[in-house]
């Protein structure tokens, strides 16, 4: 219908609707984008007041205390280095072991599912520790249980044992790696190598003498690690490598020293001696081949027997030499010309010095027509005292200290004796002749060997030594260097006293020390030895030299107080003779194929 | 009027500069100008800028997965290595200790066997048999 109603201009309603509909007026919306402008920079402002806060004010605190949670620092073990003997055998190596740590804080607070059942706290991870360590889980329980940052779990535990603990993935266990030394020959030349103390140091013996070199530099490793313990590729990372010990070869030849161990081993128990000694050395090189006592420690187990601990008695060991010094005095009588291997003497079986000192020979005897090399091979006294009185005291001395008397010869070892060996005016009216046959000084088992094979030198002392070589981490082996040398008699004097020394083993008192094909030379001795608790004793030796015709080696072998016999020639020449020969062998060393041409003996 | 006044004026010619050129009539001068540059489309540009920033990032991107994947197998090779160093250390003890002097000679004993006397040299140059005792039989 035609409106008539509400009749309404369009043309009025229009603008008024447009003015209503058109929302808010411009005033307001201008305060509207004010404030939302306001609002927008205010939360700038805190954003970028938290931004610089953030970055500019604790930025680097936060940035450390970041990095701190993801670094970790890894000890780098040095490795030790080996001790092998003069063929390459191991003596001393080491392996890799784990010592397990807890950190009790983190160890409170851990708990796990496992096999659906939940373990919590150090009483779960003590349950589940136990099998594995093979331990009481109540005392793994007391051990993980405090709150300690720190505390040792267990000690030197197998690789396979720690990886087996770390698979448990117990919050607050970790272990260290550490070295344990292994002794692969049990106790093969122990006394020599000596062992390491809890820390990997070297405690005694050869381990200790070398130790600076063995021990090498530890180093660290600190880095970003990831979460599953990799490292963080392009992350921080700091490492000081380790610098791994130097290893040592030595003059030893473990079959060699093993024989010689067993041979005196047992002749200790044969002859009911409290201790002995074989010392063998390279007469050329002065290389110590084998240094054997009748009690050695096991370095594997040092705490087994603190009886033990005293190191080699070959060097630490003082003793009179008795007859074996007589080599000393003769070799002085015939540089100095006083006596050539002819000379001959009337020697009877007591003999009274000009002093009043009276000397006896071992056995009673009538009247003997004996040469030097008579006196010598029969191991007279009386015969000694003769020829050596001619001797001023003070060469007596000289020749005794330039034969090593009295000093330490250097070698590798700890706890090495000099011996005593008194100034010739110290000497009183009997020591100043018996010195002339081996008492009134004192001796160890190498000095004793080292005359014999000075003598079998040429008269060329060198220097006993037990390190052949090293070889470096890279593998490069540099050999020692060579021992220091000195001409104590001449050629030809060292001759003529080695053949002299060969009638002692050929027609002597040393005949036991024969070694079938070869010539051997040598000499017996017995003395009077005052054991520690003052009573007497006897030490009953024989040192001698093989092959005579090209010496190879000089063996020594001392038994202190001998109940069978006090004889060096009966109790000490037999293993002399096993035990050289088996070196020979050993070493290769051709059989002699010569006749011995020997100086009279009688006249 | 300002016009009619010009026209009038127009046959007198005053010498002096004006504005408008002498010869030409009262008519704007025509210039060519040059059409209004195209615009052109900025999209390759774009494309190829995003390109470039797409390719750095995924380069980015995969020299990183690289590197932490490189760090895993480092991981684990060490792992392995660790490993089969402590086989190698197991291994060569066990060697080390059967090769011992002692337990040599043990083994030997228990296998009924006998210390060798010493060894017989054969000497090329006479054919002699030197050193050990009964040799050679």
């Amino acid at each position: 219908m035609p409106g008539t109603s509400a009749p309404r201009v369009p043309t009025q309603r229009g603008p008024r609707r447009a003015a209503v509909a058109g929302g808010p007026s411009i005033t307001l919306l201008n305060r509207r984008r004010t404030v939302l402008v306001v609002a927008v920079a205010l939360l700038l402002t805190v954003f970028s007041g938290r931004l610089v806060w953030l970055q500019g004010v604790q930025g680097q605190a936060v940035a450390a205390e970041a990095l701190q949670s993801r670094l970790t620092t890894a000890q780098l073990v040095a490795a030790r280095g080996q001790i092998t003997d003069a063929e390459g055998e191991v003596l001393a190596t080491s392996v890799d072991r784990y010592d397990i740590e807890a950190n009790q804080q983190l160890i409170r607070t851990w708990s796990a599912k496992v096999d659906g059942t939940t373990y919590t706290g150090a009483a779960g991870a003590a349950q589940l520790l136990a099998p594995v360590l093979d331990a009481n889980a109540a005392e793994l329980g007391a051990t993980l249980d405090g709150d300690r940052g720190f505390v040792y779990v267990a000690k030197n535990v197998l690789p396979e044992v720690w990886q087996a603990v770390a698979e448990l993935r117990i919050n607050g266990i970790t272990a260290s790696q550490v070295a344990d030394r292994v002794y692969p020959n049990g106790n093969l030349a122990g006394n020599l190598l000596g062992w390491v103390d809890a820390e990997g140091s070297g405690a005694t013996g050869v381990e200790a003498v070398l130790d600076d070199e063995l021990a090498g530099t530890p180093g660290s490793t600190t880095y970003e690690r990831g979460r599953g313990g990799q490292q963080i590729p392009g992350g921080y990372q700091e490492s000081t490598p380790a610098v791994d010990g130097r290893s040592v070869q030595l003059t030893i030849n473990s079959d060699i020293q093993w024989k010689a161990q067993q041979a005196i081993e047992q002749q200790v128990a044969a002859t009911g001696s409290d201790s002995g000694t074989i010392v063998m050395t390279s007469v050329t090189t002065g290389e110590v081949l084998a240094m054997a006592e009748s009690r050695t420690v096991d370095p594997n187990d040092p705490g087994a027997d603190s009886a033990l601990w005293g190191g080699s008695s070959a060097v630490s060991d003082v003793f009179e030499p008795g007859s074996t010094a007589k080599i000393i005095t003769m070799a002085a009588a015939v540089e100095t010309g006083l006596v050539d291997p002819y000379s001959q003497f009337e020697v009877p079986y007591q003999y009274t010095t000009p002093n009043n000192q009276t000397f006896k020979d071992s056995h009673e005897h009538a009247g003997l027509r004996l040469t030097t090399t008579g006196i010598l091979a029969e191991s007279s006294n009386t015969g000694t005292v003769m020829i050596g009185q001619n001797i001023p005291e003070q060469v007596r001395h000289d020749y005794l200290a330039k034969f090593g008397f009295g000093q330490k010869t250097g070698i590798e070892l700890p706890a090495e004796q000099s011996g005593r060996l008194w100034d010739a005016d110290d000497w009183d009216g009997r020591t100043k002749y018996a010195v002339l046959f081996g008492q009134g000084l004192s001796v160890t088992a190498l000095q004793a060997t080292d005359v014999f094979a000075t003598i079998a030198n040429g008269g060329v002392r060198v220097t006993p030594h037990l390190v052949k070589g090293w070889t470096e981490p890279d593998g490069t082996y540099t050999p020692a260097q060579p021992a220091e040398t000195t001409q104590v008699v001449s050629p030809e004097t060292a001759q003529t006293v080695l053949t002299m020394m060969e009638s002692a083993v050929d027609e002597g008192t040393g005949s036991a020390a024969a070694i079938p094909g070869y010539r051997v030379a040598g000499k017996t001795g017995t003395a009077q030895a005052w054991a520690a608790d003052g009573t007497q004793g006897i030490t009953a030796s024989f040192i001698g030299v093989a092959p005579a015709d090209d010496p190879a080696i000089a063996v020594s072998v001392v038994l202190h107080n001998p109940r069978t016999s006090e004889w060096g020639g009966t109790v000490a020449a037999p293993v002399f003779s096993e035990v050289a020969g088996y070196a020979l062998t050993e070493l290769g060393v051709a059989p002699s194929g010569t006749q011995p041409e020997l100086f009279p003996t009688t006249w | 009027m300002s016009a009619e006044q010009a026209a009038a004026r127009a046959p007198r010619v005053h010498p002096r500069p004006s504005a408008a050129p002498s010869a030409a009539p009262a008519r704007p001068r025509l210039r060519l100008v040059r059409p209004p540059a195209q615009a052109r489309t900025h999209v390759p540009f774009v494309v190829t800028c995003m390109a470039i920033l797409a390719a750095a990032l995924l380069a980015a991107l995969l020299l990183n997965t690289q590197l932490a994947a490189g760090a895993y197998a480092t991981r684990t090779m060490d792992l392995r290595l660790a490993e089969l160093a402590r086989t190698e250390q197991s291994l060569s003890a066990e060697l080390d200790a059967n090769k011992a002097p002692a337990h040599l000679a043990e083994q030997a004993t228990a296998l009924g066997m006998q210390p060798a006397g010493s060894t017989a040299w054969l000497r090329l140059a006479d054919g002699t048999v030197q050193g050990a005792t009964g040799a050679g039989q």
